[in-house]
């Protein structure tokens, strides 16, 4: 065994069996070009387009001319007074708070349910991840056919005697209608997710804990969860960048209504830059939700990695 | 005999919170197909009736013929299977690549491309655009194509799957005398088969079921995806339910069938993005 060095070691996955490819040292080069022609694209159709966002947040976008005049921060600055740019970062915000914290927790306990080894469960599986199989754009079609005033969604509220809402016309109800609509698209899909996490548990750990003497909680909290916790990062992270870069909901239920009660961080991107051409300002919005992004995945690979 | 019964008693629960949740799961799907066989009159009446006695099944063709479904259908068929052959060939090879060759870089070079997979389209829409303006890609299939294609998630899972691979069989056909593209073609590929099978299903459905990308890139109705087409006709009809509904449905089908026929592949496809942390 050859020492490796400690930072090398931390590439896993490249562990021995890449190190050992006979293949390796002696024609290099046929490695590079077999990853030249998608790398070719992702230079084109990725990095340069982020350096691009970047350079053109700095500019001032003629969309007539097509010409950009370098205006430094000041596109920045400007956001940071802009109310309607504050109002879709606290409308994100809630919107992303609100779908992941019940998101997490609610695929996690029916990836439990479906994990249990019980007839008809893979029937269950089928039906229950139906909705993950609906096109992206049927979802907020059909929910604002739910959420008409005499929807689905109010008929099931006045069956219970209580007082139907005007979900999509209320600045108070339209989050939480996106929300209900997020619960049920993502659900069965970070189930899933969770379920594949749940299979690779190996059994004989629970049969250890079961000898113990552990009950079917104290298995849950001992074993499960922190076997889990990788698979939870994942949930989590994924969660996070899926809802904080909604567009597509926003833009066919509400148009960002009412009272731009909706208008979340990506559809004022897109509003400035494809409605209004304000393409430096909206590249600066954009720069913002990425970091956004960015520093959320960050904290949360800390997190979950230190007490490893 | 205690613990027969304690299990009984959990498997019980289960049922009872499974069907509940498939039950309200399942109906907003149940109340679209209901809707989608009424009279735009009916749609509201209460008490609900789930099967209508008197179902319109004609919403769906005068649905269907309203826009130019079959357009946007085959439009669709070429952009994602354009998108999966190309794609599964482009990061098949680099994840063979990244996997069984060392070069200098390719950490780096993994990781610059790992990294994009936190870079959704929302942040780069607007230089993505300009540059498919400027290639004059706009309202083509390769502007609806070509772009897509870079995407992370494809090449890492190929790369992890060669690493799982052993060697013995790619030294045996380089000791052979077969040159790497060949060996790539005729071992490599074989191999990686059930990962490619997978890639392939998810890709495909990432695709064809895309709306933000073609909604961009898309101003001509003959261009028009089947999602496009989905919005067009719910922003013209507005209130016309039934037939929203009945279009919404002809839409689900394809991606119903693709579930139902590649089931293992669909889920598995999900499963692996919990890999790529």
């Amino acid at each position: 065994m050859t020492a490796v060095p400690a930072g090398r070691r931390r590439f896993a996955g490249l562990g021995k069996r890449a190190r050992r490819s006979w293949l390796g040292p002696r024609q290099p080069y046929w490695g590079l070009l077999f990853v030249l022609p998608i790398l070719v694209l992702f230079i084109v159709f990725k990095f340069l387009p982020i350096l691009r966002a970047g350079y053109l947040s700095l500019t001032e976008y003629n969309p007539l001319e097509r010409v950009e005049t370098f205006v430094g921060f000041s596109n920045y600055t400007t956001l940071v007074g802009d109310a309607a740019f504050l109002n879709s970062l606290r409308v994100t915000m809630t919107y992303v708070v609100g779908t992941v914290t019940p998101l997490v927790v609610l695929s996690l306990g029916l990836a439990l349910l479906l994990n249990q080894k019980i007839r008809g469960r893979g029937l269950f599986r089928v039906l229950i991840f139906l909705p993950a199989v609906i096109p992206i754009i049927v979802v907020p079609i059909l929910w604002r056919f739910m959420y008409h005033p005499f929807g689905l969604v109010n008929t099931g509220i006045e069956l219970f005697g209580l007082e139907g809402v005007n979900w999509l016309q209320s600045k108070d109800a339209v989050i939480p209608g996106f929300i209900i609509a997020s619960e049920w698209r993502f659900v069965p899909l970070f189930m899933i997710i969770y379920l594949a996490g749940l299979q690779s548990i190996p059994e004989d750990l629970y049969d250890a804990a079961k000898v113990d003497g552990a009950s079917t909680v104290q298995r849950f909290i001992n074993v499960t969860i922190p076997l889990l916790k990788p698979t939870i990062l994942v949930v989590v992270v994924v969660a996070v960048t899926f809802t904080a870069k909604t567009l597509v909901l926003a833009l066919v239920m509400t148009n960002g209504g009412p009272d731009n009660a909706s208008r979340t961080l990506s559809l004022f991107i897109y509003e400035m830059g494809f409605r209004f051409f304000r393409l430096g300002y909206a590249s600066a919005a954009a720069m913002v939700l990425l970091v956004i992004i960015v520093v959320f995945t960050l904290i949360n690979l800390r997190v979950f990695r230190t007490d490893d | 005999m205690g613990n027969r019964l304690r299990a009984n008693g959990v498997a019980l629960i289960t049922y009872v919170l499974l069907a509940i949740t498939a039950f309200i799961v399942l109906l907003p799907i149940f109340w679209m197909l209901s809707t989608s066989l009424k009279t735009p009159r009916e749609v509201f009446q209460l008490p609900i009736e789930w099967i209508p006695s008197d179902p319109v099944w004609s919403n769906y063709p005068e649905a269907y013929d309203r826009i130019d479904f079959t357009r946007y259908f085959l439009n669709s068929m070429i952009v994602a299977g354009g998108v999966t052959i190309l794609h599964v060939l482009l990061a098949t090879m680099a994840g063979y690549g990244l996997a069984k060759y060392r070069f200098g870089g390719r950490q780096v070079l993994l990781l610059a491309i790992i990294a994009t997979l936190v870079l959704p389209l929302e942040v780069i829409m607007i230089p993505l655009f300009l540059t498919v303006q400027d290639l004059g890609w706009l309202n083509t299939y390769q502007g609806l194509i070509v772009p897509v294609l870079a995407d992370a998630f494809g090449v890492f899972l190929m790369r992890q799957y060669f690493l799982s691979l052993p060697n013995a069989l790619i030294e045996a056909a380089r000791i052979d005398g077969a040159g790497h593209v060949r060996t790539f073609f005729t071992i490599g590929i074989p191999l990686a088969w059930p990962a490619i099978a997978t890639l392939a299903i998810f890709i495909f459905r990432e695709t064809w079921d895309d709306f933000l990308w073609p909604l961009l890139i898309v101003t001509s109705s003959e261009m028009r995806t089947v999602p496009l087409g989905v919005r067009s006709f719910e922003s013209a009809e507005l209130s016309n339910f039934p037939q929203i509904m009945a279009i919404s449905t002809i839409a689900t089908i394809p991606l119903l069938i693709l579930f139902f026929a590649f089931q293992r592949q669909f889920v598995r496809g999900i499963a692996m993005t919990g890999l790529r942390e």
